[in-house]
């Protein structure tokens, strides 16, 4: 039985001005997967990811998510997408667990013990003994977990993580795509864009190559590096942006 | 519910931030205790006044005690030194202002003042200082005259009072001389009446006297019969015919004898009668010259009367002319007893000004209002615009972006933070305003924050709409600048704008700094509540300032979509 997506793109087209940035995109994300987004500065990866994210609204095409059409209601694409940036996208100066409760009453959470669930939330990222501290004052890894974390508030089905590993050691790196996989388990669905080519070729199990506002490549990285007879996905997809 | 945790959010933030809370709570506390230290002092000092005088006895009259005198020889000099700014101010003294009378200086000529006009507050303050000074010598010595003046005059007018008695004296010796004059004319006059018929007889008797020769012609007709006796005499004698004709000789000589006795007789009567006559004549030559002397004696009786009829008559009118002269002096001595010496300082200023400030209190107290409105314009307008594009600028601001949340929750959550943050300062502000500087904030404590929310409300939009239009920190952050600089200038807190040329006043008078102010003024100031014009225009500019805010937004959003 064909699986079907949870969240599909159908020919997506995105300007700015006179300058197309996307272009009749066509992409299906499928539940429990970790999709890797690639693609060289300036292909139209950050604004695909933040029409995924709600931030931009796509001048034509369709969302659509677990097969309804949610184009035009930007707000059901938010409540369902979490999303972590490369730049630490929470407040310092609150501590970790007022970070997590801002947004989750940003989003509405209103259960019985929020404190219970946030810290919860925490102890999943291994964050819970620091769970009082100012978010400026812990390490870098700290911070990327938060991050994650903070995405993870209003339990959405898909996460969106922008170059999550940026700055982090590889002990944490590894660390940190437990903590993905360790979602994906439980039945999240991970898009993910990193210039480090061997995260991805290691966690994710698809990739889409983005290059010049359209996909160049998307299919499952085992095979994209046999149809480019690449040992690496690196090589890969320096073959497919090269073409 | 979602904007309170907005607020929450926001809050907790700038509090925790030591910079911004040092500036939340030091700030205005610093600001307003170094406004009011600055503006306490109520005296100019430290002035370095510039004279051009060789006479330094100008010294004492200017009576400059707010900073140094320095001497210069000529105005370009002193010119000089206030191009750099070594000297405030410089006064050029005309030739030869100190003149001694009387042991005492005045001070006469002109005063010529150079002053730097770009420092006009200074300059207004030296000039009004000066002036002061050197009116209020001026005056005195006016004063000082004038008293000495009246002075004189009164002694004059003691002196003419005393004068008039005197010709009151003189007119009562006038009329007793005037009464003698009338009892001896008229003396004189009963006198010449009781002499005047007796000098008419006497006149008579003369006339009859000097024209009757009967007695000179009865001696002369006796002489003339004496002798025809005798011819008649002597003729019978030698004549016997005679003799014969009487017929009698006896007779004849005894009639000759009785001639010759009668002629004896005759002769002696003609002799007594030359005599007589002689006597007569002596008599009439001694009447006529008594008569003469009479007549001199009625000449002069007559003129003598005359006389002082003409005296009395000069007397009368000497007496009235006195009596005018009285009339007068009383009347110019009722004008000059009014000129009193206290009536010195009328004459010298006889408008009489009193300049009645509605309030006596400090520099600071009246000032309040002003650096009231000039603090929350300030802070609010930079403190808003600040905050806004933290939070714009903020890692955070995506991910809340993209939260399904509408925009107006953040709008509206800074908005609110902004407004609880910068109350919060100005409540610092009152209380130090309250307990340090006497102003009476507590009395109309309701409408003073009533009006200082809609201001805050209205320069924090400001500072907001400017953040969401222009995001980079840098140009937002200048444009605020430079808008709450225009702001500001375009009020009367440097130049009144009543001097603006009339378009500019027209913008001035609408300025929301402006209205701020008026309104504070008249809440604070005066406890009057004619302040609701300048609320309702306020909240017309909050209300366009919001709309701007909403189309700034809207086009945002259209621009993601």
């Amino acid at each position: 039985m064909k699986e079907i997506p949870i969240l599909e793109f159908r020919n997506i087209n995105k300007s700015f001005k006179d300058k197309t940035v996307l272009k009749d995109l066509d992409l299906s994300v499928y539940s429990k997967d970790i999709l890797a987004l690639a693609g060289k500065s300036g292909s139209g990866k950050s604004t695909l990811m933040k029409v995924m994210i709600g931030f931009y609204k796509p001048d034509s095409g369709s969302i659509i998510y677990k097969g309804k059409n949610i184009t035009d209601n930007v707000n059901e694409l938010r409540k369902v997408v979490g999303f972590t940036t490369q730049e630490n996208s929470f407040y310092e100066n609150l501590t970790l667990i007022e970070n997590l409760r801002y947004y989750a009453k940003l989003y509405d959470i209103h259960k019985k013990d929020l404190n219970s669930y946030l810290s919860s939330i925490l102890k999943s990222v291994e964050l819970y003994n620091s769970k009082d501290v100012l978010a400026g004052k812990v390490s870098g890894g700290m911070k990327r977990r938060l991050d994650f974390a903070i995405s993870l508030v209003h339990e959405p089905d898909i996460l969106v993580l922008d170059e999550p590993t940026t700055g982090l050691d590889p002990l944490l790196v590894k660390s940190f795509w437990d903590i993905i996989k360790k979602f994906r388990d439980k039945g999240k669905t991970i898009i993910v864009t990193s210039h480090i080519f061997e995260e991805l070729d290691e966690n994710c199990k698809r990739i889409c190559v983005l290059d010049k506002g359209s996909f160049t490549e998307v299919g499952e990285i085992d095979k994209i590096k046999s149809k480019y007879n690449a040992a690496k996905l690196s090589e890969a997809f320096e073959k497919i942006v090269s073409k | 519910m979602k904007i309170l945790n907005e607020v929450i959010k926001n809050i907790k933030i700038i509090v925790r931030n030591w910079t911004s809370l040092s500036l939340l709570v030091l700030g205005p506390l610093l600001l307003i205790l170094l406004i009011g230290f600055a503006f306490s002092g109520e005296e100019l000092h430290n002035i370095n006044l510039g004279i051009i005088s060789e006479d330094k006895e100008i010294e004492h009259i200017l009576n400059f005690t707010q900073g140094n005198i320095n001497y210069f020889e000529d105005a370009e000099s002193c010119i000089e030194k206030i191009k750099e700014s070594n000297v405030h101010i410089c006064l050029e003294f005309s030739k030869n202002f100190i003149k001694t009378s009387e042991e005492k200086i005045i001070p006469t000529g002109t005063i010529n003042f150079y002053y730097d006009p770009s420092d006009k507050a200074l300059a207004n303050l030296l000039i009004e200082g000066i002036q002061k000074s050197l009116g209020l010598k001026a005056q005195e010595i006016s004063i000082t005259s004038a008293k000495t003046i009246f002075g004189k005059i009164q002694t004059l007018v003691v002196f003419l009072v005393g004068a008039k008695e005197d010709s009151e004296n003189l007119i009562a010796e006038a009329y007793s001389i005037r009464k003698d004059l009338v009892e001896r004319r008229d003396f004189l006059t009963n006198i010449s009446d009781n002499f005047n018929p007796t000098y008419e007889t006497i006149k008579n008797l003369q006339n009859i006297i000097n024209t009757n020769n009967d007695f000179e012609n009865s001696v002369s007709n006796l002489d003339e019969g004496i002798d025809k006796i005798d011819l008649f005499i002597n003729s019978s004698m030698n004549y016997e015919d005679i003799t014969n004709l009487t017929n009698t000789t006896a007779n004849i000589t005894e009639l000759n004898l009785l001639l010759q006795s009668i002629k004896q007789e005759l002769e002696n009567i003609r002799n007594y009668g030359y005599i007589s006559v002689s006597y007569i004549n002596q008599t009439r030559e001694n009447i006529n010259l008594l008569i003469y002397q009479i007549d001199q004696i009625k000449f002069y009786l007559d003129e003598e009367i005359k006389r002082t009829d003409d005296n009395i008559a000069k007397l009368d009118k000497a007496i009235a002319r006195i009596k005018e002269i009285n009339s007068n002096l009383d009347t110019n001595l009722e004008e000059l007893g009014k000129l009193k010496p206290e009536l010195s300082k009328d004459l010298i200023n006889p408008i009489t000004t009193e300049f009645n400030p509605l309030l006596k209190e400090s520099n600071i107290y009246l000032l309040f209002p002003t650096v009231l409105t000039t603090i929350i314009i300030f802070i609010s307008m930079l403190f808003s615009n600040i905050v806004t594009l933290s939070e714009l600028n903020s890692t955070a601001y995506l991910r809340s972006f993209i939260a399904p949340v509408k925009r107006y929750v953040f709008v509206t959550g800074i908005f609110l933070t902004n407004v609880i943050i910068l109350l919060l300062q100005i409540s610092i502000l009152f209380i130090v305003a309250q307990l340090n500087f006497g102003v009476n904030i507590l009395k109309n404590v309701k409408d003073i924050y009533f009006i200082t929310i809609i201001v805050i409300a209205l320069f924090s939009l400001i500072g907001m709409l400017i953040a969401y239009r222009f995001k980079s920190q840098q140009t937002s952050i200048l444009i605020t600048t430079f808008i709450t600089l225009i702001i500001f200038l375009m009020s009367s807190t440097v130049v009144p704008v009543e001097l603006m040329p009339d378009a500019v006043y027209m913008f001035a008078s609408l300025n929301p700094y402006v209205l701020g102010q008026a309104a504070f003024n008249k809440i604070i100031l005066f406890g009057s509540y004619s302040y609701l014009n300048e609320v309702y225009t306020l909240l017309i500019y909050l209300l366009i300032v919001s709309l701007g805010l909403f189309i700034v937004l809207s086009k945002e959003r259209t621009r993601n979509h």
